[in-house]
């Protein structure tokens, strides 16, 4: 218990009285003399020479008035202060804070390199565990230089690797620099190159694995032997050989203490970078991730946010720094869990009931001829809001069918918005309706609306909204490694995505095909106002003008005779040249048709039963087993119109040869 | 109890017990004997007093570190910063404060103290650049950049060089 009773005056602390009168204190070496002692205790002076308490000089730069005024930090006093106290402090400190600290003033170092602070360089040395001893031939702060500072002894660079028998740290240059090999240099004479034998070596890293002498040692041993009698000589060699010995001997003791130390260094950064881990999985369990953690969220951070996880311990204060963007960092697993836990049971059953929901016929009034992708559908407002309802929601199958009922008044829309994505990523020339924009999706409609993809195949309208670039699931935007792309792992379970024309504008340019409007002004109509429509109800056949020749025609129906341009024709557009061909011609051509046609299980064809969606024409082998397994259609009922019906661009009329004789054969290109 | 009387004449009463932990006032009341003399501190003064109590009333009690034993870990020890939670707690105050109670510990040979301030200083110079240190000291660097640059070349002992 304090008790405490008010003075009559107050007068302010001063230390400088109490380092005149010391009171006793424990002595640091024991025989230094009372007079020595209170000259000591005033000052640094390892010279026992008393000096005046030595005040910071003052910069021309700290004579300048600052913003803020710097309270002097009474450690300043530090260096003059009691040496008892001031050895004491010393005596806490490793090697590399007293090498630092003697580099601070002049001051420090006059203390710090007198042979009299030997003992304050040991003690720290002593603090470092399995260190050998410090050579007879170096001093404390030399030997501290060589085991601690991390730079090169010529040019500073910053160097891990000491060369120890060599007492030396160097660079590769600066190493090469101050070193000879074992097989000397030019200067060495020969008689004298068996001294190498005498000095401590290194071997070379490297190819070579030479052994590596110090230059300046070597010049020394040779002055050194040029100086001796020869009577000496032997005497001489003898201690340089047990000197290099000595020194081999306590550089293996260094290097094994090196390597201790590096090994545990590892151990111990393994041991804080797994406690680190540790901690931030407490805290991040601690604020509700435990979820996320356990669906990789951990392995996935430490892949992208490396110095998260680096050897240091997690404090609260840094945790508290850094938990925003750790949580931050967290929202996509948070919303892939959210998807896959959540939103994926949910999409499996929409999956499954669209799928249903195409095998019945379309609802009255609403049948379409391309039917969306059950990434689209998902992305109707009544479809998403079931998907993304509360996850305490319960969905069901039976969750969706409201939807499904509104579902016929979204497609239009769908359809219109994919029209228009699929014009601007085109264009149309000029001479194809007008100029394109202006008249809208009716374009698409034209005879004319016919497209080149990359020179690799030729579709018309709607079948090339089928494109598998539209709406792949291959082209997401992100890294395929990215494990928490929620755009990645919806694609996964559709198994596709929403369609798109500008996902991938890189992905096999389209182009419209002009060949197609000479076809139709050899029907006489024009290009700018004929619908397909229109060419279907002419029926007529036309002859190229390019292959035809006098007694042998090449003809082809409307669409087989675009088709034969682009095959044959399209690297010279201007010689496009089709004519009309009438009467028996026609009459013999068409005879030929329904005699030759077959549909065979390689034709392509939709199911007449299902309504179409995106991508769902298949191989009628495919499609007869499908009749079966959904609508129980026997193969062997099924039939062209009623069951299926053909994909547009594999009909199996195919260019036929007319010749003069009226005969009509299949068309063999040369 | 012990009325002690600082350098700027404030008086303090505290129990023998506790006054007892520096061995220079131990030594006084042995050679003085039962007193009610007050003790001078004339290096001591009150603000730092108070804060030297502090910590002897904090540790009342606890055993005294023997001379022999001190020397004997002198010799041998792995010298460890680690200062208790208490003790860190209590040796948070400003530089001034801080070395004058390092020189209160000193003079009144309060050895544990002494301790407590000198490993304090210590772990503020542990692992810093020379320049992270003269910041810390507010002291000015006066080594030309040559003599720095050639100051980390040599490291022979001054009277080698």
């Amino acid at each position: 218990m304090v008790k405490t009773r008010s003075g009559s005056a107050t007068v302010k602390p001063d230390s400088s009285v109490m380092n005149a009168n010391p009171g006793r204190m424990a002595s640091r070496t024991g025989d230094q003399t009372d007079e020595e002692d209170s000259d000591t205790q005033t000052g640094l002076a390892p010279n026992r020479v008393r000096r005046a308490r030595k005040r910071p000089r003052i910069s021309a730069d700290d004579a300048k008035p600052s913003k803020k005024p710097r309270r002097r930090g009474r450690l300043d006093l530090m260096p003059t202060m009691n040496l008892d106290i001031l050895f004491h402090i010393l005596s806490f400190l490793s090697p590399m804070d007293l090498l630092n600290l003697s580099r601070t003033t002049k001051d420090f170092r006059n203390l710090l390199l007198h042979p009299s602070s030997g003992r304050a360089w040991k003690d720290a040395r002593l603090q470092v565990e399995g260190l050998p001893d410090c050579p007879p031939d170096m001093s404390e702060p030399q030997y501290a230089n060589l085991a601690f500072y991390p730079h090169c002894h010529d040019c500073d660079r910053v160097v891990r690797t000491v060369s120890w028998a060599l007492r030396a740290r160097y660079c590769p240059k600066c190493l090469t620099a101050n070193t000879v090999d074992e097989f000397g240099r030019g200067s060495l004479q020969d008689t004298d190159f068996h001294l190498l034998r005498y000095l401590p070596w290194v071997r070379e890293k490297g190819r070579y694995n030479r052994l590596l002498y110090l230059t300046k040692a070597l010049d020394e041993l040779l002055v050194e032997h040029s100086k001796t009698p020869e009577d000496e000589i032997k005497t001489l060699l003898d201690k340089k050989k047990k000197h290099a010995g000595d020194v081999m001997r306590h550089a293996e003791q260094c290097q094994y203490w090196s390597k201790s130390i590096a090994t545990s260094r590892k151990y111990e950064l393994d041991d804080l970078r797994r406690n680190r881990k540790d901690a931030i999985i407490a805290r991040l369990t601690e604020a509700g991730y435990k979820p996320e953690l356990d669906y990789g969220a951990i392995f996935w951070l430490q892949q992208q946010e490396k110095a998260l996880f680096r050897a240091k311990i997690l404090t609260t204060k840094e945790w508290d720094r850094i938990r925003p963007g750790v949580i931050t960092r967290l929202d996509p697993v948070r919303a892939c869990l959210l998807e896959e836990k959540v939103y994926g049971p949910r999409r499996k059953i929409l999956i499954a009931e669209y799928a249903k929901y195409l095998q019945q016929p379309p609802p009255p009034g609403a049948a379409f001829d391309l039917m969306p992708n059950v990434a689209d559908i998902a992305d109707f407002d009544p479809f998403r809001d079931i998907i993304m309802s509360p996850e305490s929601t319960t969905i069901t199958a039976s969750s969706f069918v409201p939807a499904f009922q509104q579902l016929p008044g979204f497609v239009p829309s769908w359809r219109t918005k994919i029209d228009d994505e699929f014009l601007d990523l085109i264009g149309f020339p000029a001479n194809h309706g007008d100029s394109g924009k202006e008249s809208g999706s009716d374009i698409l409609q034209l005879a004319t609306a016919v497209f080149d993809i990359y020179s690799h195949d030729l579709l018309m309208y709607p079948e090339v909204l089928l494109r598998p670039g539209f709406s792949s699931s291959s082209s997401c935007g992100h890294s395929r490694h990215d494990r928490f792309d929620v755009c990645r792992l919806r694609t996964q379970q559709f198994e596709c995505q929403t369609w798109s024309a500008t996902r991938n504008r890189s992905f096999y340019p389209i182009s419209v095909f002009e060949g197609a409007v000479a076809v139709v002004r050899a029907a006489g109509f024009d290009p700018k106002n004929t619908r397909r429509e229109d060419m279907d109800r002419l029926d007529v056949r036309f002859a190229c003008g390019v292959c035809s020749s006098p007694g042998r025609k090449v003809v082809a129906t409307w669409e087989f005779a675009i088709r034969h341009s682009w095959h044959l024709h399209r690297r010279l557009p201007k010689e496009i040249e089709w004519t009309l061909i009438e009467g028996d011609e026609l009459a013999n051509v068409k005879r030929y048709e329904e005699a030759t046609h077959v549909v065979d299980l390689g034709s392509t064809v939709y199911c007449a039963l299902c309504q179409h969606h995106i991508g769902d024409a298949r191989l009628l082998v495919i499609i007869l087993e499908h009749l079966v397994k959904t609508h129980g259609i026997p193969s062997d009922k099924a039939e062209e119109g009623t069951h299926y019906i053909h994909y547009r661009n594999t009909t199996s009329r195919r260019t036929m040869v007319l010749d003069k004789d009226g005969n009509v054969s299949l068309y063999m290109p040369a | 109890m012990v009325l002690l009387v600082t350098s700027d004449n404030v008086q303090f009463q505290v129990d023998k017990e506790v006054v007892e932990r520096s061995v220079l006032i131990k030594n006084m009341l042995e050679d003085v004997g039962e007193s009610d003399q007050s003790i001078p501190l004339a290096n001591v003064s009150s603000s730092v007093l108070k804060k030297v109590i502090e910590y002897c009333e904090h540790h009342r009690g606890e055993p005294l570190p023997s001379a022999d034993a001190d020397q004997n870990q002198d010799e041998t020890r792995k010298r460890t910063t680690d200062i208790s939670e208490w003790d860190q707690k209590f040796i948070t105050v400003d530089q001034e404060m801080l070395f004058e109670i390092i020189l209160a510990a000193n003079y009144l040979d309060i050895k544990s103290l002494l301790d407590v301030g000198c490993k304090t200083v210590a772990n503020m110079i542990k692992g810093k650049t020379p320049e992270e240190i003269r910041r810390l000291f507010n002291i000015v660097n006066d080594f030309t950049p040559e003599e720095e640059a050639q100051i980390k070349k040599e490291n022979e002992w001054a009277e080698d060089r």
